[in-house]
């Protein structure tokens, strides 16, 4: 059996590190939930879930004195970070949503997604990515449930993939060196997700 | 337009009723899970039906449906506190479904909303149809549904279920007067449930931007004209005429 890197999943009191956990258990990986820089550090891959409000998740990031842990994850080239939904947008410089200063990992900020009507957010179910590229097969559609969208600045050389909601060009996926950043639910998107998952994972 | 089937559960096991009573056992609500797995379903919501039930067992039951599920869950049914919400999610839900206790407590969605995003609470109210008017009872106070909605639309949250109970269970179809009544006075995504009859209806409904989601019980639940117990869904073309992929 070849060697399965060691996953951490930040442990910050919300979030649907459960059914990440699963999914990823699924895919035969080893993972930790947990909030110990000690642990953190001997992680190879270190997640930090979604399903929260920005400005909830920086105090819970603060409160447990996690920012440097997690700045000095990012910048170990051989290991990787990945953020999904408001686990992504909190990478940002800065979110809207609460007006709060992020974690700065990408020059990013991040904006409530504007619409003419109000029963148009969040942008909630399957989207199709734009720009399939390598990480998604002909057909992949992925879950979002989300009201705000990540805009990363011009001069970042990022790879970006986009869906198109409402005629806007929304920010699905992102990865700028080891930091990955996925703003729907691959762990609630079906096999679509669990392959994405691997793909990231294991890339 | 989501297609979100729905499953009630008592005792670790799914039903499904009709206006709210006359539960058929369905099977074990984990087996349920997994089927729904392998259709790759849009979202599950599933509702407790018990009138008193243990809430460390029903925690247990949302951590083991959501650490098994490939798709979002929202669950309700006895949700009363921040406490017990919070818990919930934590436990693996996705979304928090609020019945009948908003009613009592405006704060509580505001309070899952400022931890957890708006995107995480919805709220369901069960319509009976007076005549020409649609309305809420809450214990025995009738209130009108016109009203409630408006006092709605200035909370922090997301969804806004409209659950018609006489039309649950029937599969005469969802009742369009109270669609069309629904969708112009609310400003929140508007999921509807009661009554779907087939699929036809739910490729119609899928062309009126305003409806976000239909939330389907008996359709999904009994198969074929032998009203056979076994969950379904819609097959990988159906998915496509709905999503619109």
């Amino acid at each position: 059996m070849s060697y399965k890197k060691k996953i951490c999943i930040l442990e910050l009191g919300v979030g649907n590190f459960v059914s990440i956990k699963g999914r990823i258990e699924k895919l035969e990986y080893k993972v930790m939930i947990s909030d110990k820089p000690k642990i953190i550090d001997n992680s190879d891959i270190l997640i930090i879930p979604g399903v929260g409000s920005a400005k909830f998740l920086m105090k819970k990031i603060h409160d447990k004195k996690l920012i440097l842990s997690i700045k000095k994850f990012s910048k170990n080239k051989t290991k990787k970070i990945i953020g999904f939904c408001a686990g992504m947008q909190i990478m940002s410089k800065y979110s809207e949503e609460g007006n709060v200063k992020c974690l700065s990992l990408i020059n990013s900020k991040v904006i409530k997604i504007k619409t003419k009507n109000s029963w148009e957010i969040p942008n909630i179910g399957f989207r199709t990515i734009l720009n399939k590229k390598k990480y998604f097969k002909d057909s992949s559609n992925f879950y979002f449930n989300h009201s705000f969208k990540m805009i990363v600045n011009k001069k970042i050389a990022a790879k970006k993939f986009y869906i198109n909601y409402l005629k806007q060009k929304i920010l699905a996926m992102f990865i700028y060196k080891n930091i990955y950043g996925i703003q729907f639910h691959p762990e609630r998107s079906g096999k679509n997700g669990l392959d994405l998952l691997n793909k990231v994972l294991d890339n | 337009m989501r297609i979100i089937p729905l499953l009630l559960h008592k005792n670790n096991n799914s039903f499904k009723g009709v206006n709210y009573q006359n539960h058929i056992y369905l099977g074990d609500i984990l087996n349920q899970i997994r089927i729904l797995n392998d259709y790759e379903v849009d979202e599950l919501v599933i509702l407790n039906i018990e009138n008193e039930f243990n809430k460390k067992e029903n925690l247990k039951l949302v951590n083991t449906l959501s650490f098994e599920s490939d798709f979002a869950i929202s669950i309700g049914g006895g949700v009363d506190n921040f406490g017990y919400a919070k818990k919930i999610l934590n436990n693996g839900a996705d979304k928090i479904i609020l019945n009948s206790t908003i009613f009592k407590n405006f704060k509580l969605v505001e309070q899952i909303s400022n931890v957890y995003g708006s995107q995480a609470v919805s709220i369901k109210l069960d319509v009976i149809r007076d005549g020409k008017k649609f309305l809420i009872f809450n214990k025995n106070e009738k209130i009108s549904l016109d009203d409630l909605i408006h006092s709605l639309n200035n909370l922090n949250f997301s969804e806004l279920i409209i659950s018609d109970v006489s039309r649950d269970g029937s599969m005469k179809g969802l009742d369009t007067e109270l669609v069309e009544y629904v969708t112009k006075i609310s400003k929140k995504l508007n999921l509807f449930s009661g009554g779907v009859k087939n699929f036809d209806e739910l490729k119609k409904l899928s062309t009126n931007k305003k409806i976000s989601g239909i939330i389907v019980g008996t359709f999904f639940s009994l198969y074929g004209n032998l009203k056979t117990p076994l969950i379904h869904y819609l097959n990988d073309q159906q998915k496509k005429q709905i999503r619109k992929i």
